[in-house]
């Protein structure tokens, strides 16, 4: 008679006693999320702008702020300025000939564009290349989306990390210990939400100056309500389960337990919501900026170069495309990842809001 | 009912003037004030021009006096256009606002619903697949990238509609429809999302079974069941999506030059226009105020679980 074979420490058997692999909830969620193929472009598009605008200082690219007169409103393209900047004028004075009925230049534009030649020729700034041309004063719009990006980008960071931190907290706090503490921390939140937030932002704004600084208070004063809710509900349904007895009934001190034995279970959660804060918090830095109540010049957001395209759109149709077109681009992964995230780590959820 | 409904309508009191009080402070403590950009004025002028909107009194008494001239349904004059009190600015501005509010959230919610519904019943076909990855579209861009774009190709590049403008105007209702489409789509777009999601999960749900094991038709079976349950998480969504589509017209309103309450927002901040900040404030608070309490009573209306005593 075959004595059992007691199993290994540290391994999982099943009933059948083969050996098993333990699957972590992040290894589980990797997984499925592997087989999202929008998720997983959404990501490597993340990471692609992440890498640029990280190493925008060390790029091969234009100081952003730099404002070279002449090369003002260029179209994008692969050629040297100073052959673009000729073409335009080129282009421009021919419109005014026909529209004049001449059929030659006359010698004031001859020598207008003979002249431009010649500065081309010598100064070596033509020779830049202005791959998604310039604007009105005459400086590089990728620089610029680049440089805007890393704004827009830090603000959505920063201010989802703050919001994912306080909504943690006090969240945990207000759940674990109930009672008075929980009552008058969920009444604060449910005053706060009826406040009519983006307006009030838009005053404080426009009152106490724009800088990035009141910009980041500003968007991150309201933004840990909604992780603070999610993370309170979530502790509640927790708190009464067994291993937080076996934890208490071990010793553990309060604080243990919820930061050590409770926040972790809510995390996949909290990972969902952060992914798709970031492209709100990019979304309202931007509405701010275009309203003109967001970062100041010459520093840039993708917010404010759309308001500065969206002015001139007539005109010079690629200032608004360019950081538009980024911008949204950026957005779209952001929100294909965090759906791809909420699947893979709660598979029975379907694209909730 | 009733008794809910009222006190309900008493519990918002408090949450009117906490709301006041904060607009108060937040506006008292910025740096400036209302006649620090007046040039060349004298002492004497200064002190007559403090007089006459009584801020030569102490802070507390201001502030009484306007919470009083608020209670009156008086929310005082405008410090910067000076021929007109606040209400009758707002009088003024808040139809536009309003109209162009209510009918994006209209369009949202309808087109959205519609959308959700087709993309669930229709899961994992090619109407589900391209309407959701539209959807993610729509809530991607921005109002205000959505607004110029476009503006620069069907008013600009094409003569199709209007640039800008309002009722009233030679073109008519055409001037509605391109802010009218820019402010809803994001919405319409979350709409879709959230209906579609939660008719998938009405449609596992054991009451839905019990329908049609009892030889329901399947038209009744949606119509009564399915659409019922599925409609309660879009309605809560609605409150605050109509606070978001009151703050999204300033950028619609500024894109399609729409004479609504949005510029006041940016401009009497800057102005410091105090009584014109927090009137827009009372204003946009109340609207919000009300709708999410009309959310509430239609919450009633489709949930039997939930009673208001």
């Amino acid at each position: 008679m075959a004595t059992p074979r007691r199993p290994q420490r540290d391994s999982l058997t099943n009933e059948f006693d083969q050996a098993m692999k333990p699957v972590s909830l992040w290894a589980d969620a990797w997984r499925r999320l592997k087989k999202n193929r929008m998720a997983l472009a959404g990501l490597c598009v993340i990471l692609f702008y992440f890498a640029a605008c990280l190493c925008s200082p060390v790029l091969p690219i234009y100081p952003y702020a730099e404002q070279v007169v002449a090369h003002q409103n260029l179209p994008p393209s692969f050629r040297p300025a100073g052959q673009v900047m000729i073409e335009t004028r080129t282009a421009y004075l021919k419109q005014t000939m026909e529209a004049d009925d001449r059929t030659e230049f006359s010698a004031d534009e001859q020598a207008q564009v003979e002249a431009m030649v010649q500065d081309v020729r010598s100064n070596p700034v033509h020779r830049r290349v202005y791959l998604l041309g310039t604007d009105n004063l005459g400086r590089d719009l990728l620089s610029r989306i680049l440089y805007g990006g890393r704004i827009s980008i830090m603000i959505g960071l920063t201010g989802t990390l703050t919001a994912v931190f306080v909504g943690i907290a006090l969240g945990s706090i207000s759940g674990y210990v109930g009672g008075r503490l929980d009552n008058l921390l969920m009444r604060f939140v449910d005053i706060m939400y009826s406040l009519p937030y983006m307006l009030l932002v838009i005053i404080m704004m426009a009152l106490f100056g724009q800088n990035i600084f009141n910009l980041f208070v500003a968007i991150a004063l309201v933004s840990w309500l909604t992780i603070a809710r999610v993370v309170r509900g979530q502790i509640i349904s927790l708190k009464n389960a067994e291993f937080v007895e076996a934890a208490r009934s071990m010793g553990a001190s309060t604080g243990r337990i919820i930061f050590r034995h409770l926040t972790p279970n809510t995390l996949g959660v909290i990972v969902v919501f952060a992914t798709l804060m970031v492209p709100q918090f990019i979304m309202q830095e931007s509405f701010l900026s275009f309203l003109g109540l967001g970062v100041s010049a010459p520093m840039a957001s993708w917010g404010s170069l759309v308001k500065e395209g969206a002015d001139v759109m007539e005109l010079y149709p690629w200032q608004l495309l360019a950081p538009a077109i980024t911008m949204t681009v950026f957005l779209f992964a952001m929100n294909f990842l965090g759906d791809g995230l909420r699947d893979a780590l709660d598979p029975q959820s379907k694209n909730k809001l | 009912m009733l008794r809910f409904t009222l006190r309900r309508l008493f519990s918002l009191i408090p949450t009117i003037f906490l709301i006041i009080s904060l607009a108060f402070i937040i506006v008292r403590s910025a740096p400036g004030g209302p006649f620090s950009s007046e040039r060349n004025t004298t002492p004497e002028i200064l002190e007559n021009l403090k007089k006459k909107y009584h801020m030569d009194e102490s802070l507390p008494r201001q502030y009484l006096r306007y919470v009083g001239g608020v209670l009156q349904g008086d929310l005082g004059p405008s410090f910067r256009y000076k021929d007109y009190t606040v209400n009758q600015l707002v009088r003024q501005a808040l139809p536009t606002s309003m109209l162009l509010g209510s009918l994006a959230l209209a369009v949202a919610a309808l087109a959205g619903i519609g959308v959700g519904i087709l993309s669930a019943l229709r899961q994992n076909s090619w109407i589900d697949y391209t309407t959701m990855s539209l959807a993610v579209i729509g809530i991607s861009v921005p109002l205000f990238v959505i607004g110029p774009l476009l503006k620069l190709f069907l008013a600009i590049r094409h003569d199709w509609l209007p640039t800008s403008g309002w009722l009233g105007g030679r073109h008519g209702w055409l001037v509605l429809i391109m802010p009218v489409t820019t402010l809803c789509l994001p919405y319409l777009a979350s709409i879709a999302r959230l209906t579609r999601a939660s008719v998938l999960d009405v449609l596992r749900a054991d009451y839905i079974r019990t329908a049609r094991a009892k030889g329901l038709s399947e038209t009744a079976v949606m119509l009564r069941h399915v659409l019922k349950g599925a409609l309660l998480p879009v309605v809560s969504y609605l409150g605050p999506t109509f606070a978001l589509i009151l703050t999204g017209t300033v950028v619609v309103e500024t894109i399609f030059t729409i004479p609504g309450m949005g510029r006041f927002y940016v401009q009497a901040a800057f102005n410091r226009d105090y009584t014109l900040i927090l009137g827009d404030v009372i204003v946009v608070s109340i609207l919000m105020m009300v709708m999410n309490f009309l959310v509430d009573i239609l919450y009633g209306f489709l949930d039997p679980r939930i009673s208001y005593k």
